[in-house]
């Protein structure tokens, strides 16, 4: 093997073992299947409450997936009463549409997260262990 | 928010996650809710591509993204730390090694930017 070819194969070799790096930095997040779930389905909920229904489908996700986290269910229910909170001015029924659309956007969420943490388990429950020890941090695990 | 509906709301989002003991709490209502079509609708409405929920749903202050404008929404990126990556439209926050953190999302979108 001439000297080019062993530059040229080794330059090879660093693109494709930085290529992979970055992509282990961030193929744990299911980009395009979040897009699909929230392209155009946005308005119900503010940022805040966005943000929190999130963090509860992480939390459902975390219980099932990790071993040591279970959820505090009566936390987590007020918590999800929280979230929802809003629609006021609607009426009856439409109250109960937009508490089924966030049911249905709550359910998609912990779907995702679900598949997130499968994909890569260890490294989703040492985050999640980790945020459970945190005395500082708030959750609804027990 | 009344008790009822914040008592539905509650066990709904339990039996969602198949917590089995607060299914039957919300029978009654649910039926009513699914015989009447308006979870179908309400479904729809969130499963459907392109479907936007009528106006009147929106919160308050709600300001949709311009017409076609939503990739540039969607790749709206920014890092408040080293190793930190929040998704503006996702409402989420990830770690460098790829994972969901709560604290970040919380502190970003919820605690105050």
């Amino acid at each position: 093997m001439n000297s080019k070819l062993v530059v040229g194969v080794a330059a090879l070799s660093l693109l494709l073992a930085a290529s992979t790096a970055a992509r282990a930095d961030d193929d744990h997040r299911l980009d395009e299947a979040w897009k699909a779930a929230m392209e155009d389905n946005e308005g119900l909920l503010t940022p805040e409450q966005m943000s929190g229904l999130n963090v509860l489908a992480y939390e459902s996700a975390a219980a099932r997936l990790c071993d040591g986290i279970k959820l505090d269910e009566k936390k987590y229910a007020a918590s999800v009463t929280e979230v929802a909170k809003g629609g006021d001015a609607l009426t009856e029924d439409e109250q109960m549409q937009r508490l089924a659309a966030i049911m249905y956007k709550l359910g998609t969420a912990n779907g995702l997260f679900l598949a997130e943490g499968s994909a890569k388990k260890d490294a989703f429950c040492t985050e999640a262990m980790a945020q459970k020890a945190d005395k500082d941090s708030k959750h609804n695990w027990e | 928010m009344g008790i009822h509906r914040t008592a539905l709301t509650a066990a709904m989002a339990l039996a969602l996650l198949a917590v089995p003991q607060t299914q039957q709490a919300v029978a009654g209502k649910t039926a009513q809710v699914v015989a009447g079509g308006l979870v179908g609708a309400a479904i729809v409405a969130a499963a459907s591509k392109h479907h936007h929920h009528h106006k009147h749903y929106y919160y308050d202050d709600y300001q949709p993204y311009p017409v076609n404008g939503y990739n540039t929404y969607w790749n709206n990126v920014y890092s408040p730390a080293p190793g930190i990556t929040c998704y503006r439209a996702q409402y989420a926050c990830y770690r460098a090694n790829g994972s969901f953190s709560a604290n970040w999302t919380r502190m970003q979108f919820a605690d105050g930017e």
